[in-house]
């Protein structure tokens, strides 16, 4: 009796945020529906001509939208590259530091950038990284240099872009690899220091298998968020110059949803891209589970 | 006695019944973000008109702020979801024309004629025709008064200096910007910069442009299909970039504007306020430029700019693109249950005294009459001061001034600016360059669904092309121009085109 009754308690905590859930998350996905119509917003969803697919060829006939897909992988396949593995060695070596107090100041300036707003971070970036006018390029210039195009020449401008992510995230990046570390048995380090193992060895030996499934966990989650890309960072980084590079997903979906008013186009993309970010998810995780891994279910 | 209470209450309680309950008007204000919160709906020009406009009618008048540069993806989402104001406006004609054939406007034909004869008088029928779709009223445009859009300065000062007159074409402006980087007479150094349009000004794009009749003219794309220079299609484009890519490469243009923002201002006022710039072209219908004056006095007070018109083309003329007749387009969303108000409030707006007294407050307390007529603001602080900010964006049935000639209206414009430096003449003299050769844009009634649609993107893209055209090293241009050009007509440029072209002929029969 008393049990049921307990139960009926959590089932009722649990009933609001379920309900904002159904509300916010999933009565919503039934509005991509307009997607298959010919979305008119004075007619509105009820009342707008039903076109069954003929958004999505006319997407798929588009050069634009597969560069903006092309982009958008790329972008990511760097990403994963280059900016998966900077918050793990950032961690390792937080975790080396011996200062107590040194190491809090360090992760408190390490986060910082994290809160940093895409728009400062872009205007910022002009100012240090421009051809001509930026602080970086003035000193190369200075130095008898020539000035490297950061932001100009899209090949370069694929590197800021990592390099301003590493920036800004890889510091807010290693507070889940810490907490991992954490969880490790202090008694293996111990035992290693009785066998003789130095600091690389203990490294990577005990620390890193130690955080590897956190690793893997997140390694599944960002393969499944392959082709989502915030739209802030392309946006506020990308310029005109380097369009054919920055021109992803969520800014093209701004440019012909929103910008031109094609709501049904912009729903139809954003579609396309939470089903091959699902495949994308499934897949990564089943290889990890099928390579006797950790998965994310 | 308690008879007589009882009527009383009866009476009370049936006029409270028969009493008109009181309205709500929602009406757009573009907001600039140049004002401190709160003075756009409370200000007092909102809150005069509330007194004499919203009282007596028994209106509750509220603004919706929408911000300038978003207006109309802003406008969009409002009208998708619905809850646009009453009054809504838009300086994008083929927005309006794409509104008005899905039947998302309300139609003001009769009311019009009903309670808008001071409105449509005002207007003039001129203008009131551009609001006419399939025979109906369904938007009131604005009256526009200087047509005339961009126009071009040059430092007075520098070519005095090198012995230069005002330059009168192409080639003379070309020596002068020159000569303005190489013998850097105003001893500014690395800051210089010859030239201050961020790429391709409208004015020298237009001198390259093949002089060309208007059924051509009709397929050519740009913002509102006003101003053409967001088309890689039309004749003459590429001779335009290539001179652009040469003024680029010989470091003639500020440095880095291709990384600046789309329509960014704030680094070309910073360098114009500060006396780096040598020449540039100012959009008359927002000047900015006018504005940096006394910036431009305090940093650099040697400097003094002066009118020319020098981009002329092969027939010796100096064309510039102009604007139609017409201000901002303002419509009332079918949604609203409110047209009658919106057309009674235009109509009342349309009486010069409450205009006059909208723009500028009260004559001897905000504002004083010159000999020549002319309203001159006084210099008032605080709680005193009537509005600051665009006063264009309240009167919305005028772009311009309350005045009956156009020399008067640039005298009031510019008044704040006349000095011995620059005499009244000097920017009556701009505005006559501004308005000579001037071409007025084709007009389409109806713009074709490919152009509602794919507009955006095209100019967009365009502008991208252009900038990187113009950065382009000047030995791999010509490639590179054939190659984009291309591209930008499979993307949708040359089926757009055709469809207005096409669209032009079957309203030009």
């Amino acid at each position: 009796m008393v049990k049921r009754r307990s139960v009926g308690q959590l089932y009722a905590l649990i009933a609001l945020p379920l309900l904002i859930l159904l509300l916010f998350c999933y009565v919503p996905m039934l509005g991509v529906l307009i997607s298959f119509q010919d979305y008119s917003i004075f007619k509105g969803f009820f009342h707008s001509r039903w076109v069954g697919l003929a958004v999505f060829e006319e997407i798929f006939r588009n050069k634009s939208f597969w560069n903006a897909l092309r982009n958008t992988l790329s972008l990511n396949a760097l990403n994963l590259v280059l900016g998966f593995p900077a918050p793990i060695a950032l961690a390792l070596l937080l975790n080396e530091v011996r200062s107590r107090p040194f190491k809090r100041l360090l992760q408190s300036t390490l986060y910082l950038p994290h809160f940093l707003s895409w728009a400062i971070i872009g205007s910022m970036a002009l100012q240090l990284l421009g051809d001509h006018t930026g602080i970086v390029n003035a000193l190369i210039e200075r130095a008898g240099g020539t000035i490297i195009p950061f932001l100009s020449n899209k090949w370069a401008w694929l590197f800021t872009y990592q390099g301003v992510w590493i920036w800004q995230s890889a510091g807010w990046g290693t507070i889940l690899y810490l907490a991992a570390m954490t969880g490790i048995n202090p008694e293996l380090f111990e035992a290693a220091e009785v066998d003789g193992a130095g600091r690389w060895r203990k490294m990577w030996s005990i620390t890193l298998p130690g955080i590897a499934p956190t690793m893997i966990i997140l390694l599944v989650l960002q393969i499944g968020r392959a082709v989502n890309i915030g739209f802030e960072q392309p946006y506020m980084l990308g310029n005109d110059l380097v369009q054919n590079f920055s021109e992803v997903i969520s800014t093209y979906v701004y440019q012909v949803g929103i910008k031109s008013a094609r709501f049904n186009v912009g729903t139809a993309v954003g579609l396309f891209q939470s089903v091959v970010g699902l495949v994308l998810l499934l897949g990564a995780n089943a290889i990890s589970k099928r390579s006797g891994g950790e998965g994310i279910w | 006695m308690k008879r007589l209470a009882l009527a009383l209450v009866a009476l009370a309680v049936v006029s409270m019944a028969f009493a008109a309950p009181q309205r709500t008007l929602k009406l757009e204000i573009f907001d600039r973000g140049n004002l401190q919160p709160g003075v756009l709906e409370n200000g007092p020009p909102a809150q005069w008109i509330q007194k004499a406009f919203g009282d007596p009618n028994n209106v509750k008048i509220e603004w919706v702020l929408v911000p300038r540069p978003k207006e109309v993806e802003k406008l969009n989402l409002m009208m998708a979801a619905g809850d646009a104001p009453d009054l809504c406006f838009t300086y994008d004609a083929v927005l309006v024309a794409n509104y008005a054939n899905q039947g998302g406007l309300a139609d003001l034909t009769k009311l019009m004629t009903s309670s808008g004869s001071t409105l449509a008088s005002f207007v003039g029928k001129e203008a009131l025709d551009y609001g006419v779709f399939d025979g109906k009223q369904y938007a009131v445009p604005g009256k526009r008064q200087l047509l005339g859009i961009s126009g071009t300065w040059i430092r007075k000062d520098w070519l005095d200096k090198l012995g230069l007159p005002v330059p009168k074409t192409r080639d003379e402006w070309l020596k002068a910007v020159r000569l303005f980087k190489e013998k850097d007479p105003g001893k500014v150094g690395a800051n210089l910069v010859p030239v201050g349009d961020a790429g391709l000004n409208i004015n020298l794009a237009y001198s390259f442009y093949k002089p060309s009749a208007e059924r051509e003219r009709s397929g050519w794309i740009g913002p509102s299909s006003t101003r053409p220079n967001h088309d890689m299609g039309i004749a003459g484009v590429k001779e335009g970039l290539k001179f652009a890519n040469m003024l680029n490469a010989e470091g003639l243009l500020p440095k880095d504007w291709a990384l600046w923002p789309k329509n960014d201002m704030l680094n070309l006022q910073g360098l114009v306020s500060n006396g780096y710039v040598g020449t540039i072209t100012n959009n008359l219908a927002y000047p900015w430029f006018y504005n940096l004056m006394p910036a431009i006095q305090k940093n650099a007070p040697d400097c003094v700019w002066a009118p020319c018109d020098p981009f002329t083309n092969s027939e010796g003329k100096a064309p510039k693109y102009i604007y139609s007749p017409i201000g901002i387009f303002n419509f009332v969303p079918a949604s609203s249950k409110n047209a009658d108000l919106v057309v009674k409030y235009l109509n009342w707006m349309a009486d010069l005294k409450n205009m006059t007294k909208i723009m500028f407050g009260d004559a001897g307390v905000h504002y004083d009459l010159d000999a020549n007529g002319l309203i001159i603001p006084r210099k008032l602080t605080g709680d005193q001061v009537w509005e600051a900010g665009n006063i264009l964006d309240r009167t919305i049935i005028l772009n311009g001034r309350p005045y009956d000639s156009i020399d008067k209206a640039i005298m009031a414009q510019t008044a704040a600016w006349v000095d011995a430096k620059y005499p009244a003449k000097a920017f009556i003299d701009h505005y006559k360059m501004v308005q000579k050769d001037g071409v007025p844009p084709v007009r389409i009634a109806n713009p074709p669904d490919t152009l509602a649609k794919q507009g955006t993107q095209l100019m967009d893209k365009a502008e991208e092309m252009m900038k990187q055209l113009i950065m382009a090293k000047p030995a791999e241009f010509d490639a590179m121009f054939d190659s984009l050009l291309k591209e930008w007509l499979d993307m949708g440029g040359r089926q757009v085109k055709a469809d207005m072209l096409a669209q032009y002929d079957k309203e030009h029969k």
